[in-house]
Parts: C-alpha cells; structure tokens; sequence
C-alpha cells in the first residue's frame, strides 16, 4: 500500500515536470515565431530606412548639386551636372564606384514642369529582385545658361533582392 | 492543522511565482510592440516634414514664362491682389500661352499660379497618393490661392499632417504660404 | 524489533532518494533555464549595438548633409571600434561606404562628438567627417609661435577636450584619465627633441603604447608619430602632402598614418570622379555657348578640371599639380561671373 502510495507520487511529479516542459517548448515556439514576423517587419523597415537613406545621398551629391562658388543652394540639381552623370555612368567605371553609394537601386530625376523630362542617372539591379520600394524627393532643376529653374523630383527605387 | 497550513502556503506561493513570469512576459510583449510602432511612425513623420520643405522650396524657385519670373516673385504679385477673384481687375494680367505642357488661357496671376501650381502637385503628390492643402494668404479666412485634395480626412487627426511654411515680403503685411501633407 | 529496523531503513532511503531526485531535476530545470537566458543575452547584445551602429550611421549621414557643424551626442557605455571604413561594437559592424570618416581607432567616452567640414578643390567635392570622443585629450604643442596654435586651437571645434601647451609646460602635464592622448605639433617644434626618451610625461610613459599619439605639420605635409616604450617615433619618417585645412585637421584626428591614407586616397578618389563630371559639363556649356564668345574660352574650364582628375588620380595624388590648376580654375570662374556666364562652380 505505502509503495503504491509513494510510486503514484513519483508518478506525479514526473507527470508535473513533463507539462512543465511542454508549457515551456510551446513558449519558446511562440516565441521565436513571434520573432520571425518582427524579422521580417525589420527586413521591410530597413529597406525602406535604405531608400531613404539613398534619396539623402542622392540630393546631396556634389555632381549634381547647385552651386555658385561654394554656396550650396539645397533641393537644387544643375541640368547640365545631370546630364553630365548620365553620360558618365554609361561607362561600367563609374557604375562601380557609385555602387558604394547607392547599392542595389534605380535613380532617375523627373522634370514636370515647364517640360516633362527624365534622365535615368544610375540602374543596378543585380539580377533576382522581388521587389522594390520607393522615395521621391521633389527638387528645382537649374539651366545655368538660361539661367531658369524647372520644377521636378529624383525617384529612388531601391530594389528588394529576392531569395535564391 | 500545522501540515495543512503549510501545504496551503506551498500552493499560494506557486501560483505567486507563476503570476509574477506571466506579467512579466506579457509586459516584455508589449514593450516590443509599442517601441516598434513609434520607430516607424517616426520614421514616416521625418519623411513628410521633409518633403513639405523640399516641395515647397522647389515650387517658389521654379521660373515662368509670365515675365520670366519665379512663382515666388508672382506669388507676391498675386498678396497684392483680392482674395475674391472677381475684383482682381488691378492684378498683374496674364496674356495666355503655352507654359511647357499645358495651355493657359488669358487670366489673372493668382489663377495662372493656382493653375501651374495644381498641375505640378497633381503629378507629383497626388501621383504619391498624398493628401495636401497648399495655401497662399495674408489672412487665412481670406486666402488667395487655395488647392486642397483630400487633406480633410488628415485634418481630424492633427497630429499626422505635416506642414511648412515660407513668408514672403508684402510691405507692410506677410504672405504665407503654406503646404500640408499627409499620406 | 526486525520489522521495526527495516521499516525504518526504508524510510532513509526514501528521503535521501528523494533529496537526489529534487537536486536533479532542480539543476537540470536551472541549466535549461540559464542556457535560454544566455541566448536571450547575446541576441540582445547584437540588437542594441545594431540598433546604436544605426543610429549612429543616421548621425554620421546628417553631419555629413550639413557641414561646418559640430555637434555631440550621449554614448552608451561600450567601446566601439573604429576603423577607415566601419564602425563595430560587439561583432556588429557598419560600412562608412563612400564617406570620408577621420577618427581614433576606439571610441569610448560619454559623449561622441561629430564635426564636419567641405572640402573644395576649389569645386565642392566632399564632406569630410571628423569622430572623436570627449574622453580623447587632444594636445596642441608650440614651441615658438603662439599665433598658430592659438589659430588651429580656434578652428578646432570647442566641444573637444583641447588645450595649447608650450614646450617648457609641457613635462608638468597631469594625468587626467583620458584614454587616448593626442598631440600636434607644429612646424616649429623640434624633431630632436621629440624623438627623446625624456620629452614625454611620465604618465604617458606609463599609458599604453597605442593611446598616446602625434602629428606634426610642416607647410603642407603631415608627419604621424607612434609611442614605442617611453619615446615617440616618426612613422617610419614618411610625410604625407595634404590639400586644404579640411585634410589637415583630418590628420589630427585619424589614428593613424594608416587611418588617415585610408580616408586620404578616398577623398583623392571622389575628386577623379567629381572632376569628370564638371568637366563633361564645361564642354557641354562651351557647345551651348557656340554662339556667344563671353561665356566660353576664357570662361570655361575643362581642360584645367581633366588636369586636376588627372592629378588626383596618380599615385601618391600631384598635389602641386592640382593647386595650379586650381588657380586657373578661379580665375575662370570668376571672368564666367563677371561676364554673366554660368559659372566653372
């Protein structure tokens, strides 16, 4: 009777310690599932963060920035610079060099007003994109020999390379 | 009795501990929750305040064919005149022409600026589904230039509308100009 | 009386029995748990520095967007390591990329302060970013002339830990518990006396060989020092040619000469790149300006910015060569404005 007694409260016990353990693996389940979908929010968050972060740059490139001497006139891109990074970055060399820069990503510059233009300054893809996000900063094109400013924006679509 | 005392102390202490971890557990959860919710709110906040300066920077430095002037140079042109466009007979005269893309019909300087300036939101913030009110005033119950599109959803929730501002000179008073946005 | 004894044996043996099993599964319960706990740990060590390596990439990113600014920021308490090109705590690491980063090689202090200054060649072509801690004593030396390093103590930005020092106050220096000690020499400070067991303080003697360094200016070249034992010695004797005052005070912050080459050959690399650019936009001006005489020859400079891409990219860089040209280029721009022209920059 008292060896029963005593082998049905071992049995407890170990029947205790085995939902504890069961309540703890499905936690811990929980969790890192939980932890797959903030990953993932973050993935989203930093491509996002990396878009605008390319815009910032992008805006305060010397190659295309107004300027008279060394007085910087902001959300200003000289025509001319413009078109001058457009033929430049025909060339693979400084394809390569602006990859430090500006990554995996497509930047073009819009003008919507006098005319309608657009010049596709930098396009690197990288092959196997799933997507892409985009920032759009709006700015004044400057013609120094007219000496006129259009209105337009730079649009920075930073690619989402895909899996594989 | 003294057993039973002690049992029953046991169990209440249990549960104790088993309350305590849930608590914390929960309050962990939703610590993280919140943090991640005003990172991005932040985020896109920034992102808007900076396109309401960057926009209406670039606006009032665009040039014109109306005199070859800049729209901030017309914009000070346009304070001069009444709110009320059907007494802007004094107003500086638009002859009518082609300004790049579109056609502009013969009017006065606050229609041919709430022209050119419509035409460049529309393709730009409204083209980024953004909600915008762009204001031109010296008195805001009055204003001379008014585009407004969508912005009233934003407006009951004041805290999402992100706005910027430019002063420009009209002896002895001040016209604003002002831009809101908001996605 | 039997029965009695092996009741009672049995009864021992339960309660120790039992004592085992409650040790047993107590440690296992304790090990599973301190395991889960040690995981958590590190996992949130990554975050917060990759969280704080963000933050200070957005900070590095924002100086770099407005120059001339000095500004400081609260630290947390860890050692960030910082090299040409990234910053890393805890494994964690950022990439600088293209930016122009001068700064000592361990960041630690309570504050981390950022300055940053255009560097125009005469063309803007970068930004160069100065990072530094408050806990880095910086040591401005002078032997002779007081003017220029009162000069250099003014354009340093104020929130740094800076001082001038005389030569003849110098040995009477106290220990103020920096980790890191800096000191400039000027042009008129002697080799021979500082590469002399006798010229450091005792508690720099006493700091580590990698926490006490120097530079030392003559003109336009910059010679870095190392502590090796009690004595400072050059490295390896080498000067360095630097182009502007926006370099100059990057040697004074970078670690090292090798730091400092780093950052140096970067910027030399943008000005190439930089250089193209104004110069395929000169020659499109001087076809737009076909018909006007004001605005091209004497206004346009394309041949004088291919000689500064040209100069630039040598190696080592033809400083010489481009500030030639560089004054040419002024002299360009400034008949383009006088003449109403679109101007060289």
């Amino acid at each position: 009777m008292k060896a029963r007694k005593s082998q049905i409260k071992i049995g407890e016990s170990v029947a205790v310690l085995m939902i504890f353990f069961i309540l703890i693996i499905m936690g811990i389940i929980f969790w890192s599932r939980y932890s797959q979908m903030s990953a993932t929010q973050q993935q989203e968050t930093d491509i996002i963060s990396k878009a605008i972060k390319t815009s910032q740059t992008v805006t305060f490139l010397p190659e295309l920035q107004c300027s008279t001497l060394e007085v910087i006139k902001f959300s200003c891109f000289d025509l001319y610079k413009i078109r001058a990074m457009q033929e430049l970055m025909a060339d693979g060399d400084e394809m390569q060099y602006y990859f430090d820069s500006f990554s995996f990503s497509n930047i073009t510059v819009y003008s919507i007003y006098p005319t309608t233009e657009s010049w596709n300054l930098y396009d690197f893809t990288g092959g196997n994109i799933s997507g892409y996000v985009t920032t759009q900063i709006p700015v004044a094109i400057y013609d120094p020999v007219t000496m006129k400013f259009a209105f337009g924006y730079v649009n920075v679509a930073a690619y989402v390379k895909g899996r594989g | 009795m003294k057993k039973t005392r002690k049992k029953s102390q046991t169990e209440l202490l249990g549960i104790a501990i088993v309350v305590i971890i849930l608590s914390i557990g929960v309050l962990i959860l939703i610590s993280n929750v919140m943090k991640k919710t005003t990172t991005t709110e932040q985020k896109r906040e920034f992102s808007e305040k900076q396109m309401a300066t960057n926009i209406l920077g670039a606006i009032l430095s665009t040039s014109t064919n109306f005199r070859n002037d800049r729209i901030s140079t017309l914009l000070i042109d346009c304070g001069n005149c009444a709110p009320d466009p059907s007494m802007r007979g004094s107003c500086s005269y638009y002859e009518g022409g082609q300004e790049g893309d579109i056609y502009i019909p013969p009017t006065d300087v606050c229609t041919y600026l709430q022209t050119i300036i419509s035409y460049m939101l529309d393709n730009t913030l409204k083209v980024w589904n953004k909600k915008y009110q762009f204001l031109a005033y010296i008195s805001l119950s009055y204003p001379q230039i008014n585009i407004t599109e969508g912005i009233e959803q934003c407006m009951e929730k004041s805290s999402y509308v992100q706005k910027d501002f430019y002063y420009l000179p009209l002896y002895p008073q001040t016209l604003t100009v002002e831009l809101s946005l908001c996605s | 009386m039997m029965v009695f004894c092996k009741k009672g044996k049995k009864a021992q043996i339960e309660v120790q029995f039992n004592w085992i099993f409650v040790l047993i599964v107590g440690a296992v319960i304790l090990v599973f748990f301190i395991a889960i706990v040690n995981v958590q740990k590190k996992a949130a060590d990554k975050n917060l520095a990759y969280d704080i390596l963000g933050k200070i990439d957005l900070i590095i990113s924002g100086a770099l967007t407005i120059p001339k600014t000095g500004q400081i920021f609260d630290m947390p308490r860890i050692d960030f390591n910082f090299q040409c090109d990234r910053i890393s705590a805890f494994g964690v690491d950022k990439q600088f990329q293209d930016r122009i980063v001068f700064g000592p090689d361990l960041l630690r202090g309570r504050q981390l302060i950022v300055w940053s200054q255009d560097w125009n060649v005469p063309y803007k072509t970068a930004n160069f970013l100065y990072v530094t801690s408050d806990n880095v004593r910086y040591i401005i030396y002078y032997n002779v002339t007081e003017q220029d390093a009162n000069e250099l103590n003014t354009e340093l930005p104020d929130n740094i830990t800076k001082e001038i020092v005389h030569a003849n106050d110098f040995s009477g220096l106290e220990d103020r518990n920096n980790y890191k000690v800096r000191m400039i020499f000027l042009g008129d400070a002697y080799y021979t006396d500082i590469h002399n067991s006798d010229f450091l303080p005792q508690f720099m003697k006493d700091m580590p060989d990698s926490a006490v360094t120097a530079v030392q200016f003559f003109e336009n070249d910059v010679m870095f020092y190392e502590k090796r034992g009690d004595m400072l010695v050059a490295n390896e004797g080498l000067t360095v040619k630097i182009l502007g005052k926006p370099m100059k005070y990057g040697a004074i912050f970078a670690e090292d000469l090798e730091m400092f080459n780093c950052s140096y050959y970067k910027a030399f690399k943008k000005l190439v790149y930089v250089s193209r650019v104004y110069s395929r936009r000169e020659s499109a001006l001087n076809i737009s300006y076909a018909d006007n005489n004001d605005c091209k020859g004497q206004a346009r400079a394309d041949t004088e910015i291919d000689q500064i891409a040209e100069a630039a990219n040598s190696t080592p860089p033809d400083i010489v060569g481009i500030e030639s040209s560089e004054g040419t280029i002024a002299t360009k721009n400034n008949n383009a404005l006088e003449r109403s022209c679109a101007p060289v920059y």
